[in-house]
């Protein structure tokens, strides 16, 4: 709603870099008012059907696409890049845009197991550079800022532990136990490929990434968010489950994380992409957080509306989330941070001490041991 | 009709007293504890003969006037109590942990076995009607393969909340473990092969581990979770329990069967229970299990189980590793 004694602030020129993956990313950027696309652009050398996607993507937003990730970061006035690459690329993609003087907004995850370093190096460029940097994720889902408006007015107390299942009921082709003998094994950038059409392709990318990898990043911020502790050393249980395609590139769509946190708190994650059948709506998502006068149990969906017809699809959720502002909210806040030089929600630095925890709970898994967490720049 | 003895009259005698009435085969016939006061109370709500007697020695001089015992005693008398009963040719049920420590547990699940008595070692949760639904989905196969057990427990245990049976502050702490690894015991049916636990005190608390939490790995990547604590304020407890398998899940938690109730202010939320038929389920298996000479669904070549978990989960907790179990001779060693 515009507001015309306001006075008026800035719009950030945007360029798209790459739209592989998801869309919901750029769209939750340009659904605040002071974000408008002038670019969507790539490398020359990704395949075609990575152009295709991002030339669709520049269409419907009616901006052109360039196949030169350089001109659009010099040629169009950019001042924010938003990065929505295969998870592999995403920290090379988001260094460049830095480097070009541009803030950034990222999908998740903010790197790949085995690309730390040039995390490392992205979140020197960032604070070196006073960029503003925004990881997606969901901390302004209602619940979630209700738990955290509970907290900070000590309504529990001081929190002591904290508990998050988050299990998503979607599938990931056949079932795990499905394929025959001599059957060859599934191929995991062509099936992402494939579930694009459903946006079950959060893991898109040459390597293979299990579930921990791919969504451990949202409960993990909301510990972040909620508790604002450093982990100090995990321990982890990872397995492939429930579909074929994880057992088959043995990543995980199964895992429980025990969190050793700063000051004696701890912590647990249970996390899993279990299958479309294991629950009627997106899935169990609940945070349980206990302190020194209370506890908290919070249902991550709420609030929601339940809406039931004749002849509803079998896969239609029927309960439906509402009062969703989660993208206008992160963009409102990254948008105050450029205003203010303040910090975002989730920045580069948060992000790296999330793929640390995570990269010591996949060591862990493998391993069967308890592993410390090191520190961001070790 | 089978005669049952209470033996320990504490506040848990009116929830028996709510069942007994619905006992299909047996009839609570004895009320039996140390303070004539606390016996004759007991009697008088379950329609039974009070008997004042301080220790299983005593109690063996009356095993006429009964079959089987319903164990309400300290956790450090149980041993006392079962060999008793097991010489008189008496069955047992008694709340989980059998013992404080495995060699005990064992050797009266062996004694038992030896005397032809039923020993039955089980809370009145896997009796629950939430918790025999979520086992026979998944015992149907409609789950699939169990992947995960998560459980949280949570509540306030105050002076007049204690069961007697749990006063000890080992005691406590294992008894406030044996329910809920009974309850994944009773789901995996199997032992772990990984045990990580945490454990800590409350705040101002002399009793150790009023926080305890637990995570275990099982054979074919299995795994659970659970967490307890006995500080929250004053009121309502949680207990939630999720399985996940490979084609389906059940969650049977607290949350969702909460009421409102607005009396001013911030609406209040009260939950609607189970009543009492996790309890009543219990005495009717150990009475079953009597009549058809069976053993009892929770018995205690299961209680031995449970309380070698116990043990590791309390090694874990003190030397902060996971405890693997080896292969071959199962024992559980640090990693």
């Amino acid at each position: 709603m515009s507001q015309p004694d306001a006075p008026s602030r800035p719009v950030f020129p945007c360029a798209v870099l790459s739209v592989v993956k998801h869309a919901y990313v750029a769209r939750g950027v340009f659904s605040h008012p002071r974000f408008r696309p002038v670019v969507v652009a790539d490398d020359p050398h990704v395949p075609e059907w990575t152009h295709e996607r991002n030339q669709k993507f520049a269409d419907e937003c009616q901006v052109p696409y360039v196949r030169d990730i350089n001109k659009a970061l010099t040629e169009y006035g950019a001042q924010v890049a938003v990065v929505s690459t295969e998870a592999e690329r995403h920290c090379e993609m988001s260094l460049r845009a830095v480097q070009a003087g541009l803030n950034i907004v990222q999908d998740k995850p903010i790197t790949t197991e085995n690309a730390i370093e040039s995390c490392q190096k992205l979140v020197r460029a960032v604070e070196s550079s006073r960029r503003k940097f925004l990881l997606w994720n969901r901390n302004f889902l209602p619940a979630v800022q209700q738990a955290h408006a509970l907290i900070q007015a000590g309504e529990i107390g001081k929190p002591t532990a904290i508990h998050i299942d988050f299990y998503f009921s979607k599938d990931a082709g056949p079932p795990k136990g499905s394929s025959r003998p001599g059957d060859s094994p599934l191929n995991w950038q062509e099936y992402l490929i494939a579930a694009h059409v459903t946006s079950g392709d959060g893991g898109l990318g040459k390597l293979p990434m299990g579930e921990l990898e791919i969504e451990g990043i949202y409960p993990l911020a909301y510990m972040h968010r909620l508790i604002g502790l450093p982990v100090r050393r995990v321990f982890a249980r990872t397995t492939a489950h429930f579909h074929q395609l994880y057992a088959d590139n043995q990543v995980d769509d199964l895992a429980t994380v025990t969190l050793e946190m700063e000051n004696g708190v701890l912590g647990t994650l249970c996390l899993g992409r279990i299958g479309a059948a294991s629950h009627p709506d997106i899935g169990e998502i609940k945070l349980h957080v206990l302190g020194t006068k209370g506890a908290l149990v919070m249902s991550e969906a709420r609030p929601e509306v339940a809406v039931y017809y004749r002849g509803q699809p079998p896969a239609e959720f029927r309960n439906r989330r509402v009062a969703i502002d989660n993208d206008y909210q992160l963009m409102d806040n990254f948008a105050h941070a450029i205003d203010t030089d303040g910090e975002t929600i989730l920045d580069a630095r948060a992000g790296l001490e999330i793929v640390r925890v995570v990269t010591a709970a996949l060591q862990s898994g493998r391993t069967g041991k308890p592993v410390d967490v090191l520190p961001v720049f070790s | 009709m089978i005669r049952l003895a209470l033996v320990g009259c504490g506040p848990w005698a009116q929830d028996y007293a709510c069942v007994a009435s619905r006992l299909m085969g047996a009839v609570v016939a004895v009320a039996v504890d140390s303070d004539a006061r606390r016996a004759a109370w007991a009697a008088r709500l379950l329609n039974a003969a009070p008997l004042v007697v301080g220790s299983p020695e005593c109690l063996a001089s009356h095993a006429a006037e009964f079959d089987a015992i319903i164990l309400h005693v300290p956790l450090a008398d149980h041993s006392q109590y079962i060999h008793g009963a097991a010489a008189a040719g008496k069955h047992v049920l008694a709340a989980p942990p059998l013992t404080l420590s495995v060699s005990d547990a064992c050797s009266l699940h062996q004694c038992s076995q030896q005397a032809g008595v039923r020993l039955m070692v089980a809370s009145a949760d896997r009796f629950l009607p939430s918790l025999t639904t979520l086992k026979s989905s998944l015992d149907k196969g409609q789950l699939g393969q169990l992947g995960l057990m998560r459980l949280h427990r949570w509540e306030t245990v105050g002076p007049d909340q204690r069961d007697s049976a749990t006063d000890a502050s080992h005691g406590e702490s294992a008894a406030c473990l044996a329910r809920d690894i009974t309850l994944c015991h009773w789901l995996f049916g199997q032992m772990p092969t990984q045990v990580l636990a945490h454990g800590r005190g409350g705040p101002g608390a002399a009793l150790p581990f009023h926080y305890l939490q637990l995570h275990l790995g099982f054979a074919a990547g299995g795994m659970a979770m659970l967490d307890y604590t006995r500080d929250l304020p004053r009121g309502s407890g949680y207990f939630s329990l999720s399985v996940i398998g490979s084609s389906g899940a059940a969650y049977a938690d607290d949350q969702h069967n909460h009421q409102l109730m607005f009396t001013g202010g911030r609406a209040t939320s009260v939950p609607t229970e189970q009543g009492l038929l996790g309890q009543l389920g219990r005495l009717q298996e150990f009475v079953r299990a009597i009549e058809q000479q069976r053993d009892p669904a929770g018995g205690s070549g299961e209680a031995c189980q449970v309380m070698t978990i116990i043990e590791v989960a309390q090694q874990s907790i003190a030397s902060g590793t996971v405890c693997q179990r080896r292969e071959g001779d199962g024992v559980y060693v640090p990693t």
